[in-house]
């Protein structure tokens, strides 16, 4: 490894914790703590550093591997997308952002020897990203910043030390809408009359253990008013 | 005895009944394919008349799975309708999800249903549940809360009340449900 790539590396790692920092305050509309969203940054970078470094050891001397595990990834995340819409578990509305990002960066494993393309490709991401990231901003419900944000004011307000449930709970609420929702150890689906609730164990005891029921309520309530436009920041 | 009443009342009940004691030591596939009755109808009653001693079985070991036979035995049973109104009783109790780490379950997202309940881990006993079963489990509250009336869960998912009182009394046996105390 040459002093150019140790030199894009500390770059890199620098521009995505400060990237990191300011998303995940401002996509939870502040909601997250200072202290918290610098300590999740951290930690995330943390795990980056050492898998950017295996991946420029190893792929920078395959091109190969590196076209493979793109595609490989690409395909997923679309496949992901695509099965979800399909169950009608959710709308592809909002991952036509996120395809448009991945589409280009895809691309450029093939043209590779050609400099202008990949800048080319590499720059049209950027207007798709800011795109997405506005969209987020103004529908904070599918931010799981946001969402970790307001599981944090619901988590003071709720009866702790209670009994974990493996399967999910079903909220009986008028939603109006289909989409899903949530973040790492929860995931909320909504549908038109419900809203079905799922937290992991793990995520439960963190958590210090909520009362279940009285959570799912209050979570699908503090989304529910923000889509419809009753709730203050 | 609720079981035992409820296939009573089917007349395809005693026409298995009665061609068991006119043939003994049968499988139920071949009262199945005689009667023209589909062979879980046939096992359901089988395991029923069994229950309640009015047959006994036997495993046939041949080639192939093991079956089962069966021979008619009869007798009688008394109807205690106190017991059965006793039962019913309960359907305005109110039951909730029982914290239990020895418990898992296999569950359908999409339509909102468990479909089987692993005791022990992994490698545990697993509890088939049949659909409207799976439903009521879906929607039964979880641990620590105000907890759901058997009889409105029942509705909630089409099950017949005294059938929803068995299946909950199976399933806190099993260590899944508890009944809401006042605290």
């Amino acid at each position: 490894m040459n002093e150019d790539n140790i030199f894009f590396i500390i770059f890199f790692v620098l521009f995505m914790l400060i990237l990191q920092i300011l998303l995940r305050y401002f996509l939870s509309h502040r909601k997250l703590h200072i202290k918290k969203v610098f300590s999740q940054s951290f930690k995330q970078i943390l795990i980056m550093i050492p898998i950017l470094l295996v991946f420029m050891i190893f792929f920078s001397h395959n091109d190969w591997f590196s076209l493979i595990f793109t595609a490989v990834m690409f395909f997923l995340v679309i496949a992901s997308f695509i099965y979800n819409f399909v169950k009608k578990r959710d709308s592809m509305k909002r991952y036509i952002y996120f395809i448009l990002v991945y589409i280009p960066l895809f691309m450029m494993n093939f043209f590779q020897d050609n400099s202008a393309v990949t800048t080319i490709l590499a720059f049209i991401p950027l207007p798709m990203a800011i795109l997405y990231f506005v969209f987020l901003y103004r529908y904070p419900f599918y931010s799981q910043y946001w969402v970790e944000g307001s599981i944090d004011e619901i988590l003071s307000q709720v009866e702790k030390g209670c009994g974990y449930s493996p399967k999910p709970i079903t909220v009986f609420k008028s939603t109006g809408k289909r989409f899903i929702t949530g973040c790492r150890g929860l995931k909320i689906m909504f549908r038109e009359e419900k809203t079905i609730v799922r937290m992991s164990r793990k995520y439960h005891k963190a958590c210090g253990s909520p009362n279940l029921k009285e959570f799912a309520e209050r979570i699908t309530e503090k989304i529910i008013e923000r889509y419809r436009g009753e709730a203050d920041e | 005895m609720i079981d035992l009443i409820k296939v009573m009342s089917s007349e395809r009940f005693f026409e298995v009944t009665e061609y068991l004691k006119l043939n003994p030591n049968v499988n139920a596939s071949s009262i199945s394919s005689n009667l023209n009755i589909h062979i879980i109808t046939v096992q359901r009653y089988l395991e029923v008349l069994e229950k309640y001693g009015f047959v006994s079985s036997r495993e046939k070991r041949g080639i192939g799975r093991p079956s089962k036979t069966y021979t008619f035995l009869g007798g009688k049973f008394t109807l205690d309708i106190d017991e059965l109104l006793k039962e019913y009783s309960l359907r305005s109790q109110k039951i909730r999800e029982k914290e239990n780490s020895t418990i898992s379950y296999n569950y359908d997202i999409d339509n909102e249903s468990i479909k089987q309940v692993i005791i022990g881990g992994r490698k545990g006993t697993k509890v088939e549940l049949e659909d409207k079963s799976g439903k009521f489990l879906w929607m039964l509250p979880p641990p620590d809360s105000d907890g759901e009336s058997i009889e409105k869960l029942a509705s909630q998912s089409g099950m017949a009340v005294l059938d929803a009182v068995k299946f909950v009394r199976d399933m806190i046996e099993i260590g899944v449900m508890e009944v809401c105390t006042d605290e």
